[in-house]
């Protein structure tokens, strides 16, 4: 695109900021008169703004309370050393978590946005992209220190409270810090927009998760922690009551290089990618988003997974094996679904095997939130899992080039992901005992979920009727949660679990396996009528 | 022998959304090995029709019965011996054109006449995109994917909705073989088309099912 751009003279370029006054002159002037036909207040943005300020104000430090108490039950170890390892690693896997969404907002069109209109402008080479986009890059960088700084404070809050109600500075720095390194997803981000730098990105991502990881598999193996940290945290975030281990030296290195980092994502934001940014592609992410999001707001929850585009699928060379294909042809089929997506199995394993383990860690004198994260963990590995099983129930008549009934072809789509989950599960129970019913039990209430979920992908029109409540029309709460009604349930019954205990024992076994024999009929019920 | 008794039965059957007729009384019999080209101008009912015999649909008054069934109920009891093609295929988008076809062999196993899926290829002239994805096909390869495909599954009843959407005249005659083979393997066959060739082709092996134009809204 910019060697598209570098064919026009640079004299014969519109000025992009005049065109875009005249443009944004326009739409107020339309605006007025659509508003004064339909004798509505031509004042409905500003007062849409008054409700977003508001809106912020009322519910943002009840965010951050909230933050900071899930900061506060975070499980750290107790050692001084250790407790810094746990931080740095708990930082690298949530700076690791942000560049995964950032590379799934470049599928999306974002983080840059730019307009079908400007996309064409700037491809036509009359405006130049970095003219269309800088200050949209100045904004993100801004948006994302300020949403860096809130979540560090809130974590430090909750993590070392009294560290920072007796030194401001420390909160101070923490948000200083964290607003620097924020700056390195969204710089994944919009580096995944560009064609030339997307592996670059894919790496960086990879390299924080895999830092992250390694270093809490060493925490919990009690490897030395001092093996694979690389700096330390107790200096800002302190410890109960344990001292600093590092020197002012490495303090002052370690600041240094967040701004460094921080300087140059910045750099990158501003001033080197919006020159490379992919515009179109860009433009047909964002056109994309905007008809999934139409697509929710009219109870479609298929639309959802068109917002990240057509999925490349690898391994074409491998076929559908031969043998299995003449005893279970639809175990045959989700097989070879897996082998053409490697990167999202391997990642798939490594969230479901982190979910599991978790689970059987919460289950074991663990904290709720541990069990939670992890049941969470394992519910989005499935999602993969079960690919072949959503492709199914996305057919416009799922099953319809099969033999038996639907509940038939369920239970064949069903084997791969039961299988790949029991292996995680096991995996996950191996070496002990304690914890492994609770796991089997999460495992188990995810694949029924997964196909539950996959069974509806339209919301039922009832949700939409208003709800008068003392706040207004709360239908389309309904209907968000209609949408998230599978991480609901998961997550609702890994909390039940935990709050039973291992000595609930049978009951509660029962209890659960039957919600999710009645889960997976009404699953079957559905793909028989669609 | 008795003739073997209707695959179709339609008596007198409607369909109205809030106070719009789609579709106007309505009779038609269909039996093994016979055609019906479903017929009329965009609005007439066509695809109403297909679906109300699909048992995706209830009439507003009338009856419709397949395979000896209220339609609706065969739709879940007889699903094995009636193909349907409304509305797009029932794809996967990880498996190529060639493995959705293996993979429909392999599931209907020893109930599959054949041919074989690289004979079925050819006579589609679909053997240069053998590889592909569904998602990577042309608009024109994917219609001709979707009708190879749907009359490749075993099937008594076959419903096709306008298969000649997006084909271009040669592609029209590959798609007016493909029908002509269904019906010579004993099936019956109902088929809304604006195609007049296929409109011929399927009277001469059967009936013509005229629909009328919509009425003023």
């Amino acid at each position: 695109m910019s060697a598209l751009a570098g064919h026009v003279d640079d004299g014969a370029r519109v000025p992009y900021r005049r065109w875009r006054r005249w443009v944004g002159s326009l739409r107020r002037r339309a605006l007025v008169v659509r508003a004064a036909e339909s004798g509505g207040d031509p004042h409905d943005r500003v007062y849409l703004g008054y409700g977003v300020v508001l809106l912020a104000l009322v519910y943002g430090p009840i965010l951050w309370s909230a933050l900071a108490q899930a900061a506060a039950a975070l499980p750290l170890p107790a050692g001084a050393e250790e407790r810094s390892a746990a931080l740095v690693a708990g930082a690298a896997l949530a700076l690791g978590v942000a560049c995964l969404a950032g590379l799934a907002a470049a599928r999306a069109g974002g983080p840059l946005w730019t307009s079908p209109e400007e996309s064409a402008f700037a491809l036509s080479g009359q405006f130049r992209p970095r003219d269309v986009l800088r200050r949209r890059a100045v904004l993100l960088v801004v948006g994302a220190g300020a949403l860096g700084a809130f979540v560090a404070t809130a974590a430090t809050q909750g993590i070392a409270p009294e560290q920072a109600g007796d030194a401001p500075a420390v909160l101070l720095a923490g948000a200083v810090g964290a607003a620097a390194l924020a700056q390195v997803p969204l710089a994944v981000g919009v580096a995944a927009q560009t064609s030339r730098r997307r592996g670059a990105a894919r790496g960086v991502t990879a390299l924080l998760l895999a830092v992250g990881l390694l270093e809490l598999l060493a925490l919990a193996t009690d490897a030395g922690a001092q093996a694979v940290v690389l700096a330390c945290a107790e200096p800002v975030l302190g410890g109960p009551g344990g001292s600093c281990t590092l020197s002012v030296p490495v303090m002052v290195g370690a600041a240094l290089l967040a701004a460094l980092v921080g300087a140059a994502s910045v750099g990158l934001v501003v001033r080197v990618l919006p020159d490379e940014l992919d515009v179109d592609r860009a433009a047909a992410g964002q056109a994309r988003t905007v008809t999934a999001g139409r697509g929710l707001v009219g109870g479609e929850s298929g639309a959802l997974a068109d917002v990240l585009g057509p999925r490349a699928y690898g391994g074409r060379r491998a076929g559908l094996p031969r043998r299995l294909l003449r005893r279970a042809p639809l175990v045959a089929r989700d097989l070879l679904g897996l082998r053409r997506r490697p990167a999202a199995l391997a990642a798939s394993l490594a969230a479901g095997l982190a979910g599991a383990l978790l689970v059987r860690a919460g289950a074991e004198d663990g904290p709720a939130l541990v069990t939670v994260a992890g049941a969470a963990a394992l519910y989005g590995a499935a999602r993969t899992w079960a690919d072949g099983l959503h492709a199914f129930a996305a057919q416009p008549q799922p099953g319809a080039l099969l033999p038996g009934s639907a509940g038939r072809a369920v239970a064949g789509h069903a084997v791969v992901p039961a299988a790949l989950a029991l292996v995680v599960a096991g995996a996950a129970a191996a070496g002990g005992a304690g914890g492994a019913l609770a796991v089997l039990l999460v495992v188990v209430t995810v694949l029924a979920v997964r196909a539950w979920v996959a069974g509806a992908t339209a919301a039922p029109p009832g949700l939409f009727t208003p709800m008068a409540t003392p706040n207004g029309d709360m239908a389309m709460l309904v209907v968000g949660a209609w949408y998230l009604r599978g991480w609901l349930v998961v997550l609702a019954v890994a909390w039940l679990l935990h709050r039973a205990g291992p000595g609930a024992g049978p009951a509660v076994a029962m209890s659960t396996l039957a919600l999710a024999a009645a889960l997976a009929a009404a699953a079957v019920r559905r793909f028989a009528r669609a | 022998m008795p003739p073997p008794g209707p695959l179709v039965e339609v008596r007198a059957a409607t369909r109205t959304h809030g106070t719009v007729q789609v579709l106007g009384p309505t009779t038609l019999t269909l039996r093994p090995g016979e055609a019906a080209a479903v017929v009329g101008p965009n609005g007439a009912g066509k695809s109403t029709l297909l679906r109300l015999v699909a048992g995706k649909d209830e009439p507003t008054s009338g009856d419709v019965r397949v395979l000896g069934l209220p339609a609706g109920q065969a739709r879940l009891r007889r699903r094995e011996d009636v193909a349907v093609l409304l509305g797009g295929l029932s794809a996967y988008p990880d498996l190529t054109v060639a493995e959705h076809l293996r993979l429909v062999a392999s599931a209907w196993a020893g109930r599959h006449p054949g041919p074989g899926v690289d004979a079925a290829l050819a006579a589609a002239e679909l053997e240069r995109v053998r590889d592909q994805l569904p998602g990577e096909l042309s608009s024109g390869e994917g219609q001709m994917f979707a009708l190879v495909t749907t009359l490749y599954r075993p099937a008594r009843l076959v419903l096709l909705d306008e298969p000649e959407q997006r084909l271009d005249a040669r592609w029209r005659a590959v798609a007016r073989r493909l029908v002509a083979g269904a019906l010579d393997a004993g099936r019956a066959l109902l088929v809304a088309t604006h195609d007049p060739d296929l409109r011929a082709d399927l009277a001469l092996r059967g009936q013509e099912v005229e629909l009328a134009a919509p009425g003023p809204r």
